[in-house]
């Protein structure tokens, strides 16, 4: 693809990929209007904790007299500055809020993602390439498990047996507490916290792919082209890298991009379980608290991490596969 | 001449268990010399393209060869192991499919495709290899051979890429090469070029060449030899003068003689009102999108034709020249933008679909995919019977309508209540026929309903459709690619391409003086036209 | 159909999930009668080990006893399953056909729509509507059928345009029929099959979202769930790990279920796949 397709290609997406952040935005200020009852007394919680100075307050915010498209144009101008309101629970900004919790979900959401692409790629060719033998029915058993199991499920398993019975990773946390390391060991010490949740957060979706990959790859094997690697003589090895593998991972390339959204919400439950302190926790923890301003904040930050990665994908597949260029 | 280059002796291959017989070939005994093309021909399930592959060892696993030896320069490849057999394939051996559009990787720019076979037999080093590409792609006759070898299959037309299948075949300069069914997917002039390459190549370099067809047109056209299949057996071989001007076997005269005849008749014009009057229509498309610019395509421009009642006209083109658009637009199927079509002297572009209703009646349409045409979940009484009841016909009235016009069209009334996947591909289409004559339509459209049927089936369905048309006394536009059923069928044609009609006339007129060069390049491309003067 | 029926039960997966399925329904539909009494109430003595004789699955540590629990959380899961899988189906079968029947610029704002709503972190948005809406059996229902129909509409729109532009379609259009006859009548009986399809799954992912919302406790403080038992035992695990694994393994047994059934149903009515890969 040439350098100025390329680029008119990555321009278009961008520009659907603001548009869909822009979607969640209105979505998001919808859902709270929609709800029963007074947006500020939504916002502010059934809890009753909400004190009168904080009801003005919310009220001032989203301009409750003016009308609605008014108030949903103020709210999106807030946002496009970075304002995403306040959290009355603990009285701080929601952006800041979010912005302290978000490495530790990329970290987290990051290494599952990769991980799941990686093993079940490569899970998902390993069973089509023997597809009928015992290593095939293996690999669909194994996918067929994890695609059933609820992955709060499986933390609270991985924390009984890794933890609690075997003693051998951390269950709660990023860091050892007490312990200040640094440089390297301190790397470490997060990758080792890191292991339990990012397994939890990727076994689901590594099955996903697994299926996916193993299903595109038998079709893509039985295409015409195949037949002519083979007429031409390849040995099996090449066949299957170049030409079938090469096709078969574009659409579950693709589909990893549009299921990414659903990853970042899955971090929600790992973090949960994990205590891992991301975005995913704050959320539960603002979920609890009925905060519902900084849920909100939540909701549209984990969708543009959503839509950043479902972009990465598009690049990804728009250079391997030279027929995008033309679809636009 | 000397010694075969290859010999098949007794070849059988096993049918799965629950087939309708127990092999797809059975007892396959033929040779094939240098330089010399021997033609595999039959109709679908022969077997053909079976035998084509068991040589090539591509046979799928539930297809063993279960008798038999097939020998190559001294060796059986029946018996080759696995790793030599890959050696024999593409170097020795090599092999070109019938289609184009899927043969190729989508992903990998055709130079590279070319170079890998050099890679896999361990020839030629690296840095000649896509100078090699170069080269090949400009012997087999590929514009800009320096950029093409870059560009990836999407970007080529279907002939370019059938081209691009033979230079990967000839990249080894291999002994044999089959082609099965190479050029069926492909319009009859670039049909007409690669059969000529082919030719070519195989008179330069001496290649022993197997080629599997179901056309025989083609078979005229480029045969040395002639093997005749049915029902996995071949049934005669012979040299083509002798197969085709003297066959022996029931089923090679049969099979000749259902090829629809080039006739130079000229019918008396039909004096009557014009039933069907096309003036200036125009169908234009726009490509693009809410982010890309739009271009507009012409798929029809300016056509204009008149149709006498009583009379059939054949809209003759190659795929892309807008014949089916111009047709649709007729059905409504399409809407024009802009011209006038005027049916029983009422124009019907401009009306809505509530007051074109009451006229749908009167023009009808047989289609051309008999798998396609017909909805799967329904029994063939309710299919046949759909349109009277959507006109306000009893259900009852309907059904007894239904049972007649099966009998018309030749299948038995007991077939009301099944279900169309019980039904052959001519069964089908007679079954669509009867759909669109149980609205009594005083125009038929005919979009291509022999192109998807076997030689003999079609010879069948054609005259079915001839005797339909006399005995209702039908105006009918038919729409074929193939010149020799348009002459079969029509009393005068009209020749389309890039969406303009360039000529219209009596069969006579325009095969034996065509106006336009196209008409002229059309009817030269026409597989074994050379034949024609011979056909007893 | 009857050749759909017998490659079905020569599917030792999907006759294995539906004898698991059957289980669940029936523990579901008779939950009074095989577990007695509100299985909320205090059952017996609170953190009783599983294999207990009078608690088999033993009790957590409020006293429940987790059989009880499990008998009757089957009920909200199938409820919520089979409810937001009607309701999804409803939203997308009728955007997917609108969209692949018309075609241009209807087509494209829907897809853009729909693909919006696969591509944002569909778990957060169910949260939030069921936060801010209060958590009852109806939010949940109405919150999983939000997030789910993006699926139907993809593949009812592809079987859609597919079908459209079949040749028995047009047929259709030139004997006179009318949009809706075309509709209801060519077009959907031949879409039915991947619907079906689909269903099966979706109900199984309709099951485990109701968890993970019951689970952070979000789930109808009035029914009693498996998510919500799992989610009230996370906290003590370490000694008393029964109270979260038995619910979770109700939860993975019906889930696997509908997915083997759902395979069961795909490969029976494509039976041509069980030819690929073979070369």
């Amino acid at each position: 693809m040439t350098l100025s397709a390329f680029l008119a290609f990555l321009g278009r997406r961008l520009f659907k990929a603001f548009g869909v952040v822009l979607g969640v935005i209105i979505v998001a200020f919808f859902i709270v209007r929609l709800a029963p009852g007074d947006p500020a007394s939504v916002i502010a919680g059934q809890s009753g904790a909400a004190d009168a100075q904080f009801m003005a307050q919310l009220r001032q915010q989203f301009r409750l007299d003016e009308p609605l498209f008014v108030q949903l144009w103020i709210y999106l101008k807030g946002i496009a500055s970075f304002d995403f309101g306040f959290s009355h629970r603990v009285q701080r900004s929601v952006l800041g809020l979010i912005g302290e919790r978000l490495p530790a979900t990329i970290l987290l959401t990051g290494t599952a993602f990769a991980f799941s692409l990686a093993a079940g790629i490569s899970l998902g060719a390993m069973a089509a390439r023997r597809v009928g033998t015992f290593a095939d029915s293996a690999v669909t058993v194994l996918a067929l498990t994890f695609y059933a199991t609820p992955i709060f499920w499986v933390g609270l398993i991985f924390i009984l047996v890794f933890s609690v019975r075997l003693n051998w990773l951390p269950a709660l946390g990023m860091f050892s507490v007490g312990q200040d390391y640094t440089g390297l060991t301190a790397v470490l010490d997060v990758a080792h916290h890191l292991v339990l949740p990012a397994l939890t957060l990727g076994l689901f979706y590594m099955a996903l792919y697994a299926r996916l990959t193993r299903s595109s790859m038998l079709e893509i094997a039985s295409q015409d082209f195949v037949r002519t690697a083979r007429a031409k003589g390849l040995s099996e090895g090449p066949i299957l890298r170049r030409h079938v593998l090469r096709n078969a991972i574009l659409p579950v390339i693709g589909f990893a991009g549009v299921q990414a959204g659903q990853l970042v919400g899955g971090s929600i439950l790992v973090e949960t379980v994990f205590s891992w302190p991301g975005v995913g926790r704050l959320a539960f923890e603002a979920l609890l608290a009925r905060d519902y301003n900084l849920l909100l904040g939540v909701f549209i930050v984990t969708s543009a991490m959503a839509v950043i990665i479902n972009l990465i994908t598009d690049v990804v597949i728009a250079l391997i596969d030279p027929r995008i260029e033309v679809e636009g | 001449m000397s010694e075969p280059l290859l010999q098949v002796t007794g070849l059988s291959v096993a049918l799965p268990a629950g087939a309708d017989r127990l092999h797809a070939v059975e007892d396959i005994i033929f040779t094939l010399s240098k330089g010399e093309i021997l033609c595999i021909v039959g109709e679908s399930g022969s077997g053909k393209s079976i035998s084509a592959a068991a040589i090539m060892g591509l046979l799928p696993k539930r297809l063993p060869v279960v008798k038999g030896s097939i020998t190559f320069e001294g060796r059986d490849l029946l018996t080759l192991p696995k790793d030599a057999m890959r050696g024999v394939r593409g170097k020795h051996i090599a092999m070109i499919f019938q289609e184009p559009m899927t043969a190729l990787n989508p992903i990998m720019p055709v130079g590279e495709q070319i170079a890998e076979v050099m890679e896999a037999h361990g020839v030629g080093r690296v840095a000649d290899r896509r100078a090699r590409a170069i080269a090949l792609l400009a012997e087999v006759g590929l514009p800009s051979p320096e950029q093409t070898v870059d560009a990836y299959p999407f970007r080529l037309s279907g002939g370019q890429r059938q081209r691009v299948m033979i230079a990967m075949a000839l990249v080894l300069k291999p002994a044999i090469l089959i082609c099965d069914e190479p050029t069926t997917a492909l319009d009859v002039t670039t049909q007409a070029q690669i059969l000529a390459l082919i030719r070519d190549l195989q008179f330069s370099k001496g290649t022993g060449i197997l080629f599997v067809t179901h056309d025989f047109g083609v078979v005229a056209e480029i045969a040395d030899r002639i093997a005749v299949m049915q029902h996995g057996r071949i049934v005669e071989i012979g040299t083509r003068d002798a197969v085709m001007d003297n066959p022996q076997h029931t089923y090679t005269r049969n099979l000749i003689a259902a090829v629809p005849r080039l006739q130079m008749r000229t019918k008396a014009a039909v004096e009557a009102p014009p039933l069907l009057r096309i003036e200036n229509v125009s169908k234009t498309y726009w490509r693009g999108g809410l982010f890309v610019r739009k271009t507009p395509v012409h798929a029809v421009k300016n056509a204009s034709l008149t149709l006498a009642r009583g009379e059939t006209l054949a809209l003759v083109g190659e795929s892309g020249s807008g014949k089916s658009t111009l047709a649709r637009c007729v059905v409504r199927l399409i809407e024009s933008t802009g011209g006038a079509i005027h049916v029983n002297g009422r124009e019907i572009t401009g009306l809505t679909q509530a007051e074109f209703k009451p006229m749908r009646r009167q023009i009808q349409m047989v289609f051309q995919d008999p798998f396609a045409s017909l909805n799967p979940r329904k029994r063939v009484g309710e299919i046949i019977a759909e349109g009277p009841v959507t006109h306000g016909m009893p259900r009852a009235q309907a059904q007894q309508k239904a049972v007649e016009l099966l009998a018309l069209v030749g299948l038995d009334p007991a077939s009301l209540s099944r279900f169309p996947h019980e039904f052959s591909g001519g069964q089908r289409q007679r079954i669509g026929l009867a759909r669109a004559l149980a609205l009594e339509p005083e125009l038929l459209i005919a979009d291509e309903p022999v192109s998807a049927l076997d030689v003999s089936v079609q010879a069948q369905v054609l005259k079915l459709i001839a005797d339909m048309k006399k005995r209702m006394n039908l105006t009918m536009l038919f729409i074929t690619h193939d010149l020799r059923v348009a002459s079969e069928i029509a009393d005068r044609i009209a020749v389309m391409r890039h969406g303009e009609i360039v000529e219209i006339g009596s069969p006579a007129m325009i095969f034996s003086s065509p106006q336009h060069a196209y008409t002229r390049t059309l009817i030269d491309s026409i597989p074994g036209i050379g034949w024609e003067g011979t056909r007893g | 159909m009857s050749g759909f029926w017998r490659r079905f039960a020569r599917n030792r997966g999907a006759v294995i999930g539906c004898v698991i399925f059957t289980i669940v329904l029936l523990m579901a539909l008779f939950a009074p009668l095989i577990a007695p009494g509100d299985p909320w109430r205090m059952a017996g003595p609170p953190r009783t080990d599983a294999f207990d004789p009078a608690h088999w699955l033993g009790t957590d540590m409020l006293g429940r006893d987790v059989w009880f629990t499990i008998v009757h959380g089957a009920r909200v899961s199938l409820i919520v399953g089979g409810g937001a899988t009607l309701a999804a189906l409803l939203i997308g079968v009728t955007l997917g056909a609108v969209a692949g029947y018309s075609g241009g610029w209807v087509d494209d704002v829907l897809m853009r729509f729909t693909e919006f709503f696969q591509s944002i972190p569909s778990f957060i948005l169910a949260l939030l509507i069921v936060a801010i809406f209060q958590p009852s059996v109806a939010s949940i229902v109405m919150a999983v059928a939000i997030v789910s129909w993006p699926p139907v509409a993809r593949v009812v729109r592809a079987e859609f345009m597919s079908l459209r532009s079949r040749e028995f379609v047009q047929a259709a259009i030139v004997l006179g029929q009318g949009r809706a006859q075309i509709i209801f009548g060519q077009i959907l009986p031949n879409a039915l099959s991947p619907i079906v399809v689909l269903s099966s799954f979706m109900v199984a992912t309709a099951i485990l979202l109701e968890a993970a919302l019951s689970f952070l406790g979000l789930g109808d403080p009035n029914v009693m769930s498996w998510g919500f038992m799992i989610g009230s035992g996370r906290s003590t695990i370490r000694i008393a790990w029964w109270t979260s694994v038995f619910p979770g393994i109700a939860l993975f047994l019906t889930v696997l279920a509908l997915n083997l059934i759902g395979e069961g149903i795909s490969d029976a009515l494509n039976p041509r796949l069980h030819d690929r890969g073979e070369a």
